[in-house]
């Protein structure tokens, strides 16, 4: 990926391993990569003058995790950020750390591991963040369950036909 | 008022020891002292408050008395009230001792400042060293009461505090050899009689090292490290709670107090004003409050040094000017 | 430290603390005329005066210069990402203001924009315009917290009082139009709680008018003062790659020299229509970041008056808004410039009432990260300082 990308509307940029760089409604420009590509992608992006690291949000699903990481680019003339999906199996959660190439996807990737529980490959200091350290389970997994949690005070049905006045 | 021989044919008369008799003097002044300084306490605490109150957009106290002014009365009852907190793990008797000590070092200060014409506990020859040695004593109060407490902010609080304290001990010292030598005295009531001009006058540059060396001295805030609430929490006086605080808030005071009247002694014409004798303590009174006022403006106006900061202004601005202060005068008076 | 601290302390250390344990035990057996010297560890926190709510460090400091920081987070957590997948889009509104809870304004107004974005909401013109000057209001006013907050952590503690009198006059403000002086719930999904009252736009101007004329005050009291300049020129320097690496948003960012703000980088809501500057400063010190705030401040009332002078009669809910949004599943991201940086919400939908993942994205988590990496070797007072330059909330770091 060289520096010179360009990223407009509708033209579809290819990574190299195949990747395409696709613009997804509500979310932007978004990058969907194989567990096993993510350090060559992210190294890519990096390269590609993506410096700013935002955000990791891992999403539960009943037989994987998704993680979507959130980088943007203070270099580009067109200043805009990308997503980074990537899938992994619920059964072996475990990926690639990216502190070394976004030294600031430190914390991130600590509380990814404190809330879902996904084992970063590399990370220094892989603790939990905000919890306790003797902490059981992982809260932001949909199966986790505590006598303390409250679950939504109502039994919310959707009813299209009460509209607001 | 009584003279000595009167005195001293009652106790003849009605044999009673001399000994006694002093003992029975001395405890009387040191009680008067103490009444004075505690109403002084008390109206220096709601001065301060209403002052900062003043400064930030506030009422301060309103409730408790007119005007709140009361306030003081019911701070003592709470202190004395509250609850004796002892850390586990402090030292017993330093822990004990320490607010002890600042409050008798602040006390002892005051007994050779003059509060008006002969109205003054002890007139030492040399009390300009006594009252510049004598509070200096408190530094091992801070260090105790750091020391004792076995808290790591106390104890870093208090390291600094005696740093500080000690660095400004000299140029402090310094800057009033000036006087000393324009006054040919040290007894603090001849220095105010040789005051026909304010010495404020003639020795501005002494007045202003020895001002801010006052300033850290009291540690008060543009020098208040010890304390450092936003860094130290409470420096030294971190785990004292309850009537212990309250002693190491008096002796705050007090020192304050005292330091505003070793100044309006030394430089702003101590007693000296228009009208009869009789006014001479209102005029000092009025000079001691304007410094105190002063000192108070500073307070809730000013940012804090850096230790370090502090350090380099205390020994590498203040002690110069303090030493061309001495060159100048002596240079002045010799020509 | 009392001893019960004392036995608390290795809970959350790494081995180096096991280490230095050794080391005492070695101390001890030495000699008694040998004099050794040992860093001594202090534990900040979790409450302490000037940690800007409940955050807990432990350091390691060399007299007085700090040569360790073990930051420990998450007294505050309360896992609003969870409770969001637990309550319907709506009702996860009032928290939002329970994040930020000094500019909790923008809070909503992120949240309540991801969730327009996903079900395909168009906010009345009028909506868009009082949430900007309620928002701009609110970055105002947080950008002045901030600097006087510094001011207190140096040891001046007037101007913070100073400050109470303006924020009580704009939080009457935001009472009026929001009901709440604390956490506003003022914006809702599909436009915004409720109208301005008659007269309240004149509130606003005269409200702006006395802030200007006090700001000058301000600056004389704090960026005037010597000592207070001593204690903030060249002291926590940041370079700008240092900043991107470190992940800093915001003013901070903005201080060292990258001209990254999303309201000009990705202009969100009526913020194109708004003329208004970036101010950007390339010294990265303590200095810089807080005078940047200053001057944000003052580009924040620029854009309330604009917007008050262009604001629009008309609704200020949308049409069919149902009360129960579900929106059509899909991922949505919608971010704003908040007064502490860059403030996200990543929002997953599986077409039903409530959300299937919320994430927050907030500027004071990176921030943080970053303060805790850049402290080593300072003064310790130079740190509490520099902690308030990067002024994380922790409501927000903790979620």
């Amino acid at each position: 990926m060289s520096d010179d990308i360009n990223l407009d509307e509708g033209q579809n940029e290819e990574m190299p391993g195949g990747v395409k760089i696709i613009r997804e409604e509500g979310l932007g420009y978004t990058l969907t990569v194989k567990r096993e590509d993510l350090l060559k992608a992210a190294a890519g992006l990096k390269e590609a003058g993506f410096d700013l690291f935002k955000f990791i949000s891992g999403v539960d699903y009943p037989d994987r995790i998704k993680l979507v990481y959130r980088v943007f680019s203070t270099k580009r003339q067109n200043r805009f950020g990308i997503f980074m999906k990537t899938e992994v199996p619920k059964s072996d959660p475990i990926i690639d750390s990216l502190v070394h190439i976004w030294p600031a996807a430190n914390w991130h990737e600590r509380e990814t591991y404190d809330l879902y529980g996904m084992e970063f490959k590399g990370h220094p200091n892989l603790r939990r963040i905000f919890m306790p350290d003797d902490w059981v389970g992982h809260p932001l997994r949909k199966d986790y369950s505590d006598d303390r949690m409250i679950v939504g005070p109502f039994n919310l049905v959707a009813d299209s036909s009460k509209k607001e006045s | 008022m009584l003279s000595s021989a009167e005195l001293l044919n009652f106790a003849n008369s009605h044999g009673i020891p001399l000994w006694a008799m002093d003992a029975f003097i001395a405890a009387l002044i040191a009680l008067g002292l103490f009444a004075a300084m505690g109403l002084g306490f008390m109206v220096q605490v709601y001065m301060e408050r209403k002052v900062s109150a003043g400064l930030q957009l506030r009422y301060g106290p309103i409730y408790v008395g007119p005007k709140g002014s009361l306030q003081l009365v019911a701070d003592a009852l709470k202190f004395i009230t509250k609850e004796d907190v002892f850390p586990s793990s402090a030292e017993p008797w330093i822990f004990r001792l320490a607010p002890v000590v600042m409050f008798a070092a602040a006390f002892l200060g005051l007994l050779v400042l003059p509060f008006g014409p002969g109205l003054v506990a002890k007139d030492l020859n040399v009390g300009l060293i006594y009252v510049l040695a004598i509070p200096s004593i408190g530094v091992a109060g801070v260090i105790m009461a750091g020391f004792g407490s076995k808290n790591r902010y106390a104890i870093l609080g208090s390291l600094r505090a005696a740093a500080q304290m000690i660095s400004y001990e000299v140029p402090r010292s310094l800057s009033l050899i000036g006087i000393i030598m324009i006054a040919g005295t040290m007894r603090l009531s001849s220095i105010v009689d040789g005051q026909g001009i304010w010495y404020i006058f003639l020795q501005p540059l002494g007045f202003l090292v020895f001002f801010v060396a006052t300033m850290a001295e009291l540690n008060r805030t543009p020098f208040d490290l010890a304390e450092s609430e936003s860094e130290y929490v409470n420096g030294y006086h971190t785990e004292y709670s309850g009537m212990r605080f309250g002693f190491f808030f008096f002796a705050e005071y007090m020192s304050l107090f005292a330091a505003a009247l070793l100044t309006a002694v030394l430089f702003l014409g101590g007693w000296h004003g228009p009208g009869p004798v009789i006014l001479a303590p209102v005029w000092l009174l009025i000079k001691v409050f304007g410094v105190i006022y002063v000192l108070m403006w500073v307070r809730w106006t000013f940012p804090r040094f850096r230790i370090d900061q502090v350090m380099d202004l205390g020994w590498k601005v203040l002690l110069p000017m303090a030493l061309v202060n001495i060159l100048v005068t002596g240079i002045i008076m010799s020509v | 430290m009392s001893k019960l601290e004392e036995q608390k302390l290795p809970d959350k250390l790494p081995d180096s603390l096991l280490e230095r344990e050794f080391e005492i035990e070695e101390l001890k057996s030495r000699p008694e005329d040998t004099i050794v010297s040992q860093e001594l560890t202090i534990n900040i926190g979790p409450h302490h005066p000037s940690t800007h709510g409940v955050f807990r460090a432990i350091m390691d400091m060399d007299g007085e210069i700090i040569t360790r920081i073990e930051p420990v987070i998450g007294h505050l957590h309360r896992c609003f990402e969870k409770i969001a997948e637990n309550r319907s889009y709506a009702q996860f509104m009032p928290f939002t203001d329970r994040m930020d809870y000094t500019s909790a304004m923008l809070n909503g107004w992120a949240y309540a924009m991801a969730v327009e974005k996903l079900a395909g909401i168009q906010v009345p013109e009028r909506a868009e315009y009082l949430r900007v000057i309620a928002g701009e209001l609110n970055r105002a006013i947080s950008h002045l917290m901030t600097y006087t907050f510094s001011g207190l952590e140096a040891g001046a503690v007037t101007p913070f009082f100073w400050w109470f009198e303006e924020r009580d006059k704009l939080l009457d403000l935001f009472e009026e139009i929001a009901g709440a002086r604390m956490t506003f719930n003022y914006a809702r999904i599909g436009g915004v709680s409720g109208d301005a009252p008659d007269g309240w736009f004149d509130r606003v101007r005269d409200f702006i008018k006395t802030l200007r004329s006090n700001l000058d005050e301000y600056y004389k009291l704090l960026f005037g003062n010597y000592i207070f300049k001593k204690r903030m020129k060249g002291i926590g320097v940041i370079s700008a790659e240092e900043a991107i690496r470190l992940g800093i948003t915001g003013p901070c960012l903005r201080a060292s020299g990258v001209n990254y703000d999303v309201r000009k980088a990705d202009p969100y809501s009526i913020y194109p229509r708004f003329d208004f500057e970036v101010p950007i400063s390339y010294k990265g010190d303590n200095y810089d970041r807080m005078y940047m705030r200053f001057l944000e401040l003052q580009q924040s009332l620029r854009i309330v008056e604009q917007a008050l002078d262009q604001i629009p009669d008309g609704p200020i809910m949308a049409e069919g808004v149902p009360r129960l949004v579900c929106p059509p599943p899909g991922e949505v991201y919608a971010h704003v410039e908040s007064s502490r940086g860059a403030l996200g919400y990543y929002i997953v939908s599986d077409g039903s009432p409530k959300p299937y993942r919320v994430k927050i994205q907030a500027p004071s988590f990176g921030n943080l990260q970053a303060f805790t990496s850049m402290v080593v070797n300072n003064y310790f007072a130079d740190v509490i300082m520099i902690f308030g330059t990067f002024d994380p909330c922790f409501g927000e770091v903790d979620r």
